[in-house]
């Protein structure tokens, strides 16, 4: 099978979009994080929505409510990426064939299109239950994606570390939580700027910006020791 | 083709007595090559599954792993594969130019177990598809669909791996591991859910391994035996 005919070299981004491609193919198979991360999102809402019923919400308040929303349906699916494979045995021959880099990179990119997709349900419902108003959309949208660069960041590296231990998904949301802090106060901050809050989203777009940077080379350099044996 | 006794305080290697025929692979085996370990020691926590391993295979040669439920026979393929790390000694593959070990050993092998599966949710063409771009080498169609026929899976190629029957999963195992044409491979009770097709199939797989580099084949069951040249046992 090796005739040169028939095979060419790959580059890493090549595997790495082999894995995302993999993992997409799958989840759309069973649907597992998916449903669960799109249940969460689309449920929280309403639920929130009935508990503040009348209730006039400041933008400080709809922005933190977002993004806690936001913040548990990625922990209720993102360190799945990781887990499943552990669970189902599959690592083994994902260490075995795969660079760890590509690894990373490829479940790096299909936590962030999860968020993506899972934020397309959920936010619009959140701002029509909860009254939020859109006053900066750019920054609303910029805000979102910056979030969900560092939200795919942080749980591929911590997914893949918590993944390989007994406890799994609690683990995961307890290891998670502490290390999304910085991120949760800066996009809350950006978020109900961008739905009224007088103030500059220069700052906290700037500090999501630098967390997501740390983050990224902190998973880029950290997930080798992390994933290889 | 030799296989070295070495010093073996819990592990012996002695060839068996072979009727293997004759090569189907016209290509000369590259008789520098092996996998040699020195003082090899794997434990989990306090229990020791083995220490002091000592061990050589040569190129051409399939190497039957024996021993007690266990007593380490997967682990070792797994140190030999490179997914897990040696408490003490060390596991390397040897070539004319240089040494392989750690983490490398894994861009080298291909691994058959059946605790190591296939993704049930793809189909068989995407497996096959999904671990040669993992590896970095792209097949073409025909290369996959070739790969797919001579495992007798090409009628199947469209199923998912989780609907297959553990039989047909264990000969998409065996292509999996076999299609970059790996210098190591390590299959771990490989004719386990195999039928008389099936065994044949491996005992083919085994014979085009001898000429491209050696193999590694954990095992209890005799009929396994019948395809190795040499053994090592742990215990």
């Amino acid at each position: 099978m090796t005739n040169s005919s028939l095979v060419t070299r790959q580059s890493s981004l090549k595997m790495a979009r082999a894995v995302f491609l993999k993992d997409w193919r799958g989840e759309w198979r069973v649907r597992a994080a998916l449903n669960a991360i799109v249940l969460f999102a689309i449920a929280a809402p309403i639920a929130l929505s009935f508990s503040v019923a009348r209730q006039h919400l400041e933008p400080e308040t709809q922005g933190g409510l977002l993004w806690a929303v936001l913040l548990f349906a990625a922990l209720v699916g993102l360190s799945r990426a990781f887990v499943k494979e552990e669970e189902s045995g599959t690592a083994h021959l994902l260490k075995l064939s795969c660079p760890p880099q590509a690894v990373m990179w490829g479940k790096a990119a299909f936590n962030l299109t999860l968020l993506v997709a899972t934020q397309l349900a959920a936010v619009p419902i959140f701002m029509v239950l909860l009254g939020a108003k859109p006053f900066l959309p750019g920054a609303l949208f910029l805000v979102l994606l910056l979030g969900d660069i560092g939200l795919a960041g942080v749980s591929t590296l911590l997914g893949a570390m918590a993944a390989q231990t007994r406890s799994r998904g609690a683990l995961f949301a307890a290891i998670a939580i502490p290390v999304l802090l910085p991120l949760l106060v800066a996009a809350a901050e950006a978020t109900a700027i961008a739905f009224g809050k007088p103030g500059s989203v220069a700052v906290p777009l700037q500090m999501l910006a630098s967390y997501d940077a740390a983050m990224l080379a902190a998973a880029w350099m950290l997930f080798d020791f992390v994933w290889a044996p | 083709m030799s296989v070295p006794v070495a010093d073996c305080q819990f592990a012996d290697v002695a060839m068996l007595p072979s009727s293997r025929p004759p090569l189907t692979d016209n290509r000369p085996p590259t008789t520098d090559n092996s996998l040699q370990a020195t003082r090899l020691g794997k434990r989990y926590g306090a229990r020791v599954v083995f220490k002091n391993l000592d061990f050589a295979v040569s190129n051409g040669c399939v190497a039957a792993i024996l021993g007690a439920n266990g007593a380490g026979k997967s682990t070792l393929l797994r140190l030999s594969a490179g997914l897990l790390r040696p408490d003490a000694g060390e596991i390397k593959f040897r070539t004319a130019q240089n040494e392989i070990s750690g983490g490398k050993l894994r861009e080298i092998c291909g691994l058959s177990a059946p605790d190591a599966p296939v993704y049930r949710e793809l189909t068989c063409f995407e497996n096959l598809e999904f671990f040669a771009q993992a590896r970095g080498v792209d097949f073409s169609e025909t290369a996959l669909l070739l790969q797919l026929e001579k495992f007798a899976l090409r009628a199947r190629r469209h199923d998912l791996a989780g609907d297959l029957s553990s039989g047909l999963r264990a000969r998409l195992q065996l292509a999996v591991a076999t299609l970059h044409a790996p210098p190591l491979l390590l299959l771990d009770e490989p004719s386990a859910n195999l039928d008389d097709a099936g065994r044949a199939l491996l005992k083919r797989v085994l014979e085009e391994q001898r000429a491209r580099g050696l193999a590694l084949v954990a095992t209890n069951d005799s009929r396994d035996l019948e395809l190795c040249d040499a053994r090592i046992e742990v215990r």
